[in-house]
């Protein structure tokens, strides 16, 4: 078994087709993408009789996400060293694994058992299974990393699209006199999820050394932002390059996040529609913020990735901008029209970032240190909700009107990619000195 | 063979893409109907 998990065991064989490893991830990332869907528990716990409050049940996905970027940075280079199906595996067991022990507490009315099973223990399996496959995917797709990193990404957004409804849908299944069915739906999602993570891992291949595809000639006109050696995961992130997307990431995220959080809401509050109205939203923008990680992330291999996070910061910062104007003419189709070309932008920031790395630190330890830059998502998702939330009550409680109390906050994230602008300009290519010696074919 | 273990896994992957996908399409439909 041991054998079957090694990464030596996942080498492929010649005439493998690599278009069979974009399915492996995507089953991974869609899997564990249902982190995002897991507000549709929020109620439901509340009700399932342990007098447990929304704050109370608010911290299981915060836990979960704090410990995703801590777990993809501490077990980077274990991912690296292992390879993707041992990683997977382990990813899989750690995840669904947290799920049955949320069942356990849900049933037993432990919130702690939450708190440790699907926030921690699922945790650690979200770290892990997010960065193995994107790290996989870019040795297998060195002619297009954008639009490798792009499809696995993707999966992590489809993931809340398939995540929530499922949800909801399980819950009604199993619901009865004596129970809200989230216990029963944490089990049918584990082995749910389960079956597919298992099989991402079982056909998931890495690239046998010195691979390439089948006529792709890499280009000889050398490109100042595009490595062909590697840098170790230790001296890149004490690279002013690493810190420099650190910002970028968390700039962007945290512009992102404190808009797609707060959706449903802003959008009854600046327009006056109804919660349905609001909710319907929110859909849409969950559909935007899928696709836009796979074309904008998809696009940056014709442009560059520092021309495409120009775009997605000053486009976007100009977006902001525009939110409150649309809100002062009432045009609510306007209005949506610009918040989902932001979404996508919020999602492609995601999708380009691994394939930045590549081009700076080349392929070799790309998991481990795209790892270390998912802290900036941590980071950004404490800080954009609580900015938006606080920003918009603060102006309402001044007496600004509810549907003015937004704009503000839109001006402030338009600056706030102007911080990482400025960071994406400052971004130059790594000095040779902290290239591998031995880079050749690693 | 290989092509259709290439078209099983893309098939496994597109289903529960595209019902995440129609299921937001159904929750967005009253922005467009009100």
């Amino acid at each position: 078994m041991l054998t079957f998990l090694a990464r030596e065991a996942t080498v492929a064989k010649p005439g493998f087709n690599r278009w069979l490893v974009p399915p492996a991830a995507i089953a991974v990332h869609m899997c564990i993408g249902e982190v995002y869907g897991f507000s549709v528990f929020n109620v439901p716990l509340t009700q399932a009789g342990a007098e447990w409050t929304i704050p109370e049940v608010g911290w299981i996905y915060s836990i979960a996400l704090f410990i995703l970027g801590i777990s993809a940075a501490v077990f980077g280079k274990w991912v690296e060293r292992s390879g993707p199906r041992k990683t997977m595996v382990a990813s899989c067991t750690l995840f669904c694994g947290g799920l049955l022990i949320s069942a356990i507490g849900v049933q037993f009315k432990i919130l702690w058992l939450l708190y440790v099973g699907y926030g921690l223990i699922g945790g650690i399996g979200l770290g892990l299974g997010y960065i193995a496959p994107v790290s996989t995917l870019i040795k297998w797709f060195p002619d297009r990393p954008g639009m490798a990193t792009g499809m696995a990404i993707m999966g992590f957004g489809g993931g809340a699209l398939i995540g929530a409804p499922l949800g909801v849908k399980l819950m009604d299944h199993f619901k009865s006199a004596a129970s809200v069915g989230v216990a029963e739906a944490f089990i049918a999602m584990a082995f749910l999820y389960a079956v597919f993570m298992l099989f991402g891992a079982f056909i998931v291949r890495v690239p046998a050394a010195g691979w390439k595809p089948d006529g792709w000639i890499p280009s000889e006109h050398v490109k100042p932002m595009m490595t062909t050696a590697n840098v170790a995961v230790d001296v890149a992130w004490r690279t002013p390059q690493f810190w420099c997307l650190w910002v970028v990431l968390c700039m962007n995220v945290t512009a992102g996040i404190g808009i797609l959080g707060q959706t449903s809401k802003m959008c009854s509050d600046m327009f006056g529609v109804s919660a349905a109205v609001g909710g319907g939203f929110a859909g849409l923008l969950s559909i935007f913020n899928m696709g836009g990680r796979f074309v904008w992330s998809s696009v940056s291999d014709f442009t560059g990735r520092k021309t495409v996070y120009c775009i997605y910061f000053l486009l976007g910062a100009l977006l902001y901008c525009a939110v409150p104007w649309t809100q002062s003419i009432h045009a609510t189709p306007l209005f949506v029209a610009v918040t989902a070309i932001i979404i996508t932008m919020y999602g492609g920031g995601f999708a380009t970032i691994p394939a930045y790395l590549r081009d700076l630190f080349g392929p070799y330890q790309v998991g481990a240190i795209h790892g270390r830059l998912i802290t900036a998502w941590s980071v950004a998702a404490l800080i954009g909700p609580s900015l938006v939330n606080y920003m918009s009550t603060a102006r309402i409680e001044a007496g600004v009107p509810k549907a003015e109390a937004y704009n503000s906050t839109m001006y402030l994230m338009a600056g706030l990619l102007m911080i990482g602008f400025v960071a994406n300009l400052l971004v130059r290519a790594v000095d040779p000195k902290r290239h591998r010696i031995e880079s050749a074919g690693a | 063979m290989r092509r259709l273990t290439l078209v099983i896994a893309w098939t496994l992957i597109v289903v529960p893409l595209a019902w995440g996908v129609f299921q937001s399409v159904q929750k967005s439909m009253p922005l467009f109907v009100e």
